[in-house]
């Protein structure tokens, strides 16, 4: 693990994503054993997802033009309700 | 005390989004002519819908209508429009009308599950200044057209906007059209002895 150096404030300058990951360790430090399996899985599955290359997007096949006509054209009919 | 009002003009033109419970007028759909399927020169039919009213989703065609504007996300776009065929009361209900009293009791206070019934639209509600007769919805009788072919038909003053049903007819309409959708079809009703 790494710290940054300190700035001209005197404080030093943490950045969001490393304060996240001491708290991490933390709550982790802090886990009874019985919830260690789960603790492992939820990470595994965290390492997975951000270790592993995102699927390419797939292309949609593009659709040949056809040469179209209308052969016929017609107001819709209206089915009138029955007594059945 | 003012009759609570059931429609308001919709927007002329293409340049707002199309709502829920909005009726359209000379709504073309267009479908293949099956004998030409896979035949070298594929034709299509034009059908005219006199009037016809839209069921989708109402924050669905908003959302849609942003991401034709590219002010939200593409996957927002729906691709094609729920309608229901809207008929003229006296087209559709004519027959029944003179003849089952009883039946055209329950259709016309919207107890019969199948149709629905709506009152005439009043000049001021029109975007047209015409108004509509009585009508009614066929719940049976839905189809859909591609998004943007239907605002490209209203931009060339093909088809014309309306009116839209306003809260709550645009519920009951709603409602009681997915409920038509979602019934259950029982093998046998139950028995009463």
């Amino acid at each position: 693990m790494s710290f940054h150096d300190l700035k001209t404030s005197g404080e030093p300058d943490v950045p969001e994503p490393l304060k996240a990951r001491i708290a991490c360790h933390f709550l982790l430090s802090q886990i009874p054993d019985e919830g260690m399996s789960e603790a492992l899985e939820s990470l595994a599955g965290l390492w997975l997802f951000y270790h592993l290359p995102p699927p390419s997007p797939r292309q949609l096949p593009v659709s040949p033009r056809v040469p179209v006509k209308v052969t016929r054209e017609y107001v819709r009919p209206v089915f009138p309700v029955t007594e059945e | 005390m003012q009759p609570p009002r059931v429609y308001r003009a919709a927007p002329l033109g293409a340049g707002h989004a199309f709502r829920q419970g909005e009726i359209l007028s000379t709504v073309v759909q267009t479908r293949l002519e099956l004998a030409t399927l896979n035949t070298p020169g594929e034709g299509y039919v034009r059908v005219h819908h006199p009037l016809a009213v839209i069921l989708t989703q109402d924050c669905d065609l908003e959302q849609d209508f942003k991401a034709r504007q590219g002010h939200v996300a593409a996957d927002k776009q729906i691709p094609s429009l729920l309608f229901c065929e809207v008929a003229t009361a006296e087209d559709l209900y004519g027959f029944v009308k003179q003849t089952n009293k009883k039946l055209w009791d329950r259709i016309r206070i919207n107890k019969d599950e199948r149709y629905h019934f709506l009152q005439k639209v009043e000049p001021g509600d029109d975007a047209l200044g015409q108004g509509l007769p009585e009508m009614g919805i066929d719940f049976k009788r839905y189809f859909t057209i591609p998004t943007d072919e239907l605002y490209r038909r209203v931009e060339l003053s093909e088809a014309q906007r309306r009116c839209i049903l306003q809260s709550p007819y645009l519920e009951h309409l709603s409602s009681r059209f997915a409920y038509y959708l979602s019934r259950v079809a029982l093998p046998l009703d139950h028995v009463s002895e």
